[in-house]
């Protein structure tokens, strides 16, 4: 694919996972909407227009269950208006911030902050216990696992290892029989 | 395991179904996993206005009812965010008027009115004709062509 396929649109560094991924900003549970008004052309605006323009992206995939909208051209001064679950408002007045200003005072209103995020990450790794394997893990079968019985479709398994496989005692090539002797 | 949400947004209203049920048009934003970019998705949720009087138009609140009566109502719009025409600061509460070029506090627009009541006869002088136009300039030779 050329590169023009992809490199398109300002700043197409914003389109890229690395970046995506690299939102620090994590919105509280509670928060379920948050509203941005500002105008294209005041310089009292630039922080809150430039907030969206770098940080809308990496906002929108850190939390995917939150709705991000914004109101261009319709208020005179910036702000941000999140909505929380309990039906209350938060109104952020970002009149001549900086984008940095805009992002910490998001950050540090509406996201969750260093304990929360560490006490998620404590919880999440004791319910995944490193031994479990199949569907959602790191380790699909157990016969990725040396040591343990191989693979059906790689090595054809004896007879008396699959499934309808009925044991006729009285056969001469019978394992049963064997034991018994 | 988290708790599925129940639904929560913020949409416009586009149609009136009946008196006091409004189609809400909603936006959400959905990841293009080739171009990693985000696009607007757009879906319409039928939603009982309740006490709320809205008009096409008007930006509501919806949630999901907590006992919904009917089969076909199932939202309720619970709070209207911005009334059409009538935009208001949440800060000081005032008015708000205007548009791209101009925006600004409806009391302060009417007090430039009052006092320079001759300001909308002001921007004739603004405009300009090709005589205006020095030479040299593209435009002039635009004009002139």
């Amino acid at each position: 694919m050329p590169r023009s396929f992809f490199m398109r649109g300002p700043t197409p560094i914003r389109r890229t996972l690395q970046y995506l991924e690299s939102g620090t900003i994590a919105l509280r549970d509670q928060v379920r909407i948050v509203n941005v008004y500002y105008r294209n052309r005041d310089l009292a605006h630039k922080g809150a227009r430039e907030f969206v323009f770098w940080n809308f992206p990496q906002l929108q995939y850190q939390n995917p269950g939150v709705q991000l909208l914004t109101f261009v051209n319709t208020m005179p001064t910036p702000y941000i208006e999140a909505f929380l679950e309990s039906g209350k408002k938060v109104v952020i007045d970002v009149f001549d911030h900086s984008r940095q200003q805009v992002s910490d005072r998001v950050k540090g209103t509406l996201g969750k902050t260093e304990q929360i995020l560490s006490a998620e990450a404590q919880a999440r790794r004791t319910v995944a216990n490193p031994a479990n394997f199949g569907k959602g893990f790191p380790r699909h079968c157990i016969c990725e696992i040396p040591g343990q019985i191989p693979c059906p479709r790689v090595i054809c398994f004896p007879d008396h290892m699959k499934r309808k496989h009925y044991e006729d005692p009285f056969s001469p090539d019978s394992p049963m029989k064997a034991k018994e002797e | 395991m988290a708790a599925v949400k129940k639904l929560m947004v913020i949409g416009k209203v586009v149609r009136k179904l009946a008196p006091k049920i409004s189609l809400v048009e909603v936006q959400t934003n959905r990841l293009d996993s080739y171009l990693n970019m985000y696009f607007g998705h757009y879906d319409q949720y039928r939603a009982d206005d309740g006490p709320h009087l809205t008009k096409v138009d008007d930006y509501v609140l919806i949630r999901s009812k907590a006992k919904p009566e009917r089969v076909d109502l199932i939202y309720e719009v619970t709070e209207v965010v911005i009334r059409d025409g009538v935009l208001r600061d949440p800060l000081t509460g005032k008015r708000v008027v205007g548009d791209k070029n101009r925006i600004d506090f409806l009391e302060d627009m009417q007090g430039i009115n009052r006092l320079l009541p001759d300001q909308g006869k002001c921007q004739e002088s603004l405009k300009y004709s090709e005589n205006d136009v020095p030479d040299g300039l593209p435009q002039a030779v635009r004009d002139k062509s």
